[in-house]
């Protein structure tokens, strides 16, 4: 059995996470995990994102540290990975072209104040990506009250 | 066999109900009636009947230097189906096959693990050195072993003392397990250590560590192919046990290809990579056991096709 409590993926729309814009720690140490406020109620520690990758971005322009930007309809959402902490996630990064169908685990950081995704693990494909988008849509209705706007807006969701 | 006593504290009525109670149970007078004795003696201080039956079986045949079984002496000679186990410390012959060895957590602990019959599944110990050695997949008869309550749940325990020992022998029968399966979807997010290619004791099938067994220390293993699947609904993240066979089923990957791979580079931590980049972010369906804690793989299939692009 697992030792300690894995925690699951939220699954999350990219205009939901355009509108969280709180992160709070668990504790005060310094490497105590992130949390993300989310508008339909649930903080997220890390997040389950799907849709088409539009550009990879070579920040340092020396490969170490890309950005990718994922666009799924409702929203736009840049996810990172590092060479030295993401290492197998900024391995695949590097060897998409885009714009490609993505989806991607990762979880959540604060840079400069503001929350940041760090990919954890990634799937490049029409077939993730369609079962992800299911589930996101059902998941995001399930935690927003009815009269939610978010309720309608997670709908955009190309399909 | 029992004597009646009259006595201001313990009624007639209440002696009936306590020979109910002990029904079936074959104690000598001597040993009735000194638990009789203990037992008015807890009942004049107030102790309930419950609480007073059970104390003074443990007093008599703590000072006779038995267990409380061999005082109940409660014997069941023919063969009972594991759902039938409804009383502590009483004897009884099982026929099951070893569901499950699980690696022992205290030292003083020789053998554990799951038994299972067509009716169901019962815990298993031994705390004896000269234990024998019990098979996973193969199917025995014990007799006797003894039952063992705690908290509401039952478990069964070898025995190899001076006064019993359970006989242990391999049988030929195969058991339907009852088990109830669930339905489990998500995302595969991890495999978890342990997953890939394993090896297994050829004496006792316990996955051997560093070519050790725990039990036989350095012996001779034989492949397996084995995955610990993470499985992520967004609610919850549960940890999956796959077996070869649906291994296999799953990946395409049999043991035999898999000792390739690790041939090859002499590195058996690429089989779980290879496995790792093929499966995580694949969607599936997974039917599972939950036995005594750990989630079994029965069936599973894919909802998204591996290899897509």
């Amino acid at each position: 059995m697992t030792e300690y409590k894995r925690n699951p993926a939220v699954r999350v729309s990219c205009t939901e996470l355009e509108r969280a814009n709180t992160v709070v720690k668990k504790s005060n140490e310094q490497k105590s995990p992130r949390y993300l406020k989310l508008p339909s109620g649930v903080k997220a520690n890390r997040v389950l994102i799907s849709g088409t990758l539009t550009d990879v971005l070579d920040v340092q322009e020396d490969g170490s540290f890309l950005l990718g930007n994922i666009v799924d309809g409702s929203g736009e959402v840049t996810v990172s990975a590092g060479e030295t902490y993401q290492q197998t996630a900024h391995d695949k990064l590097s060897d998409c072209v885009a714009p490609e169908y993505v989806t991607v685990i990762a979880k959540v950081n604060e840079v400069d104040s503001e929350p940041a995704f760090d990919i954890e693990s990634m799937k490049i494909g029409k077939q993730p990506r369609d079962m992800a988008f299911d589930e996101i849509v059902e998941h995001t209705k399930n935690r927003c009250d009815e009269d939610d706007k978010l309720s309608d807006d997670v709908e955009n969701i190309a399909k | 066999m029992k004597t009646l006593r009259n006595s201001d504290i313990v009624s007639e009525d209440e002696i009936e109900e306590l020979e109910e109670e002990l029904d079936g149970v074959d104690m000598s007078d001597e040993l009735t009636k000194q638990v009789l004795d203990s037992y008015e003696e807890f009942r004049k201080y107030s102790i309930n009947k419950e609480k007073s039956i059970e104390k003074s079986l443990e007093k008599v045949a703590s000072k006779h230097d038995i267990s409380v079984a061999q005082l109940k002496n409660n014997q069941r000679d023919e063969k009972i189906e594991i759902d039938e186990i409804d009383e502590d410390e009483e004897f009884i012959t099982l026929e099951a096959q070893v569901a499950e060895i699980w690696e022992p957590k205290h030292d003083a602990i020789t053998t554990v693990g799951l038994l299972s019959d067509d009716t169901g599944t019962v815990k298993f110990i031994s705390f004896e050195e000269d234990t024998p050695v019990l098979i996973e997949g193969n199917s025995y008869r014990f007799s006797p072993v003894v039952t063992d309550e705690y908290d509401g749940d039952y478990s069964v325990k070898l025995l190899s003392n001076d006064s019993v020992e359970t006989q242990v022998e391999k049988i030929d029968k195969e058991f339907e397990q009852s088990t109830d399966t669930e339905e489990l979807n998500g995302f595969i997010v991890k495999l978890n250590k342990g997953s890939g290619l394993i090896d297994r004791c050829v004496q006792c099938n316990r996955v051997l560590k560093g070519g050790q067994c725990d039990e036989h220390g350095n012996v001779e293993g034989e492949f397996d192919m084995r995955l610990k699947l993470m499985v992520d609904n967004g609610e919850e993240v549960h940890e999956i046990i796959c077996n070869s066979e649906i291994t296999e089923q799953l990946t395409g990957m049999d043991i035999e290809t898999a000792v390739d791979i690790a041939r090859e580079t002499m590195n058996r931590n690429d089989v779980k990579n290879q496995l790792e980049n093929e499966l995580i972010l694949e969607h599936v369906t997974v039917q599972v056991t939950d036995i005594d804690g750990t989630l079994v793989a029965e069936d599973v299939y894919m909802n998204t096709q591996g290899d897509n692009k």
